[in-house]
């Protein structure tokens, strides 16, 4: 018998979330069915993107009040009797904010222990070798089409997404330039290469900031943030420039999204703006996990955990995503 | 110089927001000679179009602006009057180029001269269907809307120069077409004539969002864009997953003093993956001999309609070229500025 313990939606948010609109429960697994397995969890994600299922709102399928939250996780196989499904494995996949889980084996994808040792931690599976890293690596390269000497500018450069994504330009041989809100996050761009950062909590008008980073423009803007970021990376593109729309965290709490308000350079400038869904390339994922762990073994490729422990406090560590306090990839230690 | 004296519309003054009379010059100047490979042409048609009016701003952008004190420029066709030597134009040649906004052009390589055949459609059609507008339908129906068969299809300014061909290229490839236009005739021109599956009167429509919703249950692939603001808002939220929006123009944003709010919805474009790509149509002149085919071979079968704003007089094309803020035309703008034969 195993208790598990499991974050829930009590109730939607309306605006940033609160610790209230969520509620630990506790309880007692069943025994162990045949077919299945035991889970002990270990680490769990905390990702933006699932704000908007939170509170159901007009495009992503809403989660039901009292379903779990659902995010990646990595963990420990303590009982199986399914055959695909080893004692012992270490395992990923949608474990949702939860102690242990039960299940059939569907969505769980065993590590492999040749991949996951020397600089590439378990951890990774769930951060750069995740979605994360993934939608920065085909953000990239098919969406932004990135090609050596393209000038490239990256919201959210410090998180693992946009640190990804401006590392892999500069492995392109791009001139790369990155937007964090902090200036220790601004000193990490530069350790890991970008070529300039720019604090916008501090560096008054973006749109000129951006301008003064690369005044012949940008070939490339990937999007993390959205809304007035967006419109200064619009205003300050190259002809054919593209742009890579990741994510908008500065939308996904406001039940009246601020959008864009300039349109024309898309005429002008001929620009390509593309939304992205990394499932869509899911049939190279193993490709490019096998491309980015070259880079990390060859010291091209870093990227940063935080690690946040114990369950209980892993409400806190969403909510402080929209504040801008996380620092690379957030986890949390939950076993 | 020649002995002649031909009449030309200058930049008077850089319009900022609406442009008014006040901004253009009628003025008469003295034609120079052709020089090694020029001729005279004597223009008969000009166009006026919307994307004119980001050259009267002083600003980057694909094409260079206009100055102030200097004949405007734009499509424009005529006859051939006077060759000078090498050139590869003969007196007597129709020709389309780019020097319209005067009654007599002196057109070298740089304007872009090509000769026409009067034979094949009225001469007029080479500055419309046949031409850059419909050259502009094509190159961004299928190249930038990634159109394929059994696509829905969305086309704001759906009767005009452009709007219209998109519409009818659209449906003689088999889809299912929506346009929106500005008035009750437009809309039902759009039903009848250019054979579209629905047409919706945006100005009636209190809802906008609703009205094309309601018209695209099962949601839109190709949206292609000519005027943007509340109908690239409606659009966004009805595209369906993997859709394309072609931006060929945002004729609400060219006189807008500062940016209009919007589209809120813009954040549409991850969940739906959608792609969002503005285009110039001289990026795009390699798909001129497949438009010339299937245009020609539309045309022929009387597949393929438009409408045409006709504005007596060089004089008047400033009133013809504001017209097209207002809403008045209906179809493709044109500035009848000549003798239908020259010589």
């Amino acid at each position: 018998m195993s208790t598990n313990k499991r974050w829930v939606l009590a109730k939607r948010p309306e605006g940033v979330p609160r610790v209230a609109d969520f509620l630990l429960e506790e309880s007692v697994l069943p025994e162990l069915q045949d077919g299945q397995a035991l889970i002990r969890v270990d680490h769990i994600s905390v990702d933006p993107g699932m704000r908007s299922r939170l509170s159901g709102d007009s495009y992503a399928p809403a989660l039901e009040l009292g379903a779990t939250i659902e995010s990646a996780g990595i963990g420990k196989v303590i009982k199986s009797t399914n055959p695909k499904i080893k004692d012992g494995a270490l395992v990923w996949g949608s474990f949702g904010w939860q102690t242990h889980l039960l299940t059939d084996g569907r969505g769980v994808q065993a590590l492999d222990p040749n991949f996951y040792e020397g600089k590439i931690a378990p951890t990774a599976a769930i951060g750069l070798f995740g979605i994360p890293g993934l939608t920065a690596f085909f953000g990239m390269f098919e969406i932004g089409k990135v090609r050596g000497g393209n000038t490239v500018l990256v919201s959210s450069a410090a998180g693992t997404v946009g640190a990804t994504a401006g590392q892999i330009a500069k492995i392109q041989g791009c001139t790369v330039v990155g937007l964090a809100g902090s200036e220790a996050k601004c000193a990490y761009l530069k350790e890991i290469g970008f070529d300039t950062a720019i604090n916008y909590k501090t560096t008054g008008d973006l749109t000129e900031a951006c301008k003064a980073a690369a005044p012949k423009g940008y070939d490339i803007y990937f999007d993390n943030v959205g809304g007035e970021t967006l419109d200064a990376a619009i205003l300050n593109m190259r002809r054919h420039g593209r742009i890579v729309v990741s994510g908008q965290i500065s939308e996904y709490n406001t039940q009246t999204p601020r959008g864009i308000r300039h349109t024309l350079p898309f005429i002008t400038q001929r620009l390509r703006m593309e939304g992205l869904v990394v499932y869509d390339h899911s049939v190279q994922f193993d490709e490019a996990r096998r491309q980015m762990a070259e880079w990390v073994n060859e010291g091209r490729l870093s990227y940063r955990e935080e690690i946040i422990e114990g369950i209980e406090n892993t409400p806190e560590a969403f909510i402080g995503l929209f504040k801008g306090d996380s620092f690379g990839r957030r986890l949390v230690h939950v076993n | 110089m020649t002995n002649l004296t031909g009449h030309e519309i200058r930049l008077k003054s850089r319009p900022v927001g609406m442009p008014t009379a006040d901004n253009f010059e009628y003025a008469k100047a003295a034609v120079p000679q052709p020089k090694d490979g020029e001729v005279i042409v004597r223009n008969i048609w000009m166009s006026v179009d919307p994307y004119m009016r980001g050259r009267m701003v002083d600003r980057e952008s694909y094409v260079p602006p206009f100055q102030i004190g200097q004949a405007l420029q734009g499509g424009a066709v005529g006859q051939v009057i006077s060759a000078g030597k090498g050139a590869t134009l003969a007196v007597g040649d129709y020709v389309q180029h780019m020097l319209g906004w005067r009654e007599y052009a002196v057109v070298g390589p740089a304007s872009m001269p090509q000769k026409i055949d009067p034979k094949l459609a009225p001469v007029q059609s080479f500055l419309g269907a046949l031409g850059m507008p419909g050259m502009t339908a094509y190159a961004g129906l299928f190249r930038i809307g990634a159109f394929k068969a059994g696509d829905t299809v969305f086309v704001s300014a759906a009767s005009g120069a452009v709007g219209s061909i998109v519409c009818q290229l659209a449906k003689a490839h088999g889809a299912y077409v929506v346009g929106s236009a500005g008035s009750d005739e437009k809309c039902q021109w759009l039903v009848k004539e250019a054979k579209i599956d629905k047409a919706i009167n945006y100005k009636k429509e209190t809802d906008l969002d609703k009205a094309v919703g309601a018209a695209f249950p099962k949601g839109i692939d190709v949206y292609f864009e000519n005027v943007g603001g509340k109908h690239l808002e409606a659009a966004l939220n009805h595209m369906r997953i993997f859709g394309r929006i072609a931006v060929c123009g945002m004729i609400e944003q060219y006189n807008a003093t500062t940016p209009t709010p919007g589209p809120w919805n813009i954040i549409m474009t991850i969940p739906k993956s959608l792609r969002i790509e503005g285009f110039v149509v001289s990026n795009h002149f390699d798909l001129l001999p497949k438009f010339h085919q299937e245009m020609g071979k539309l045309i022929a079968e009387g597949k393929m309609k438009w409408q045409e704003s006709v504005t007596e007089g060089l004089q008047n094309a400033p009133k013809a070229f504001l017209g097209l803020f207002t809403g008045e035309n209906f179809g493709k703008a044109l500035v009848k500025i000549g003798p239908d034969k020259a010589i």
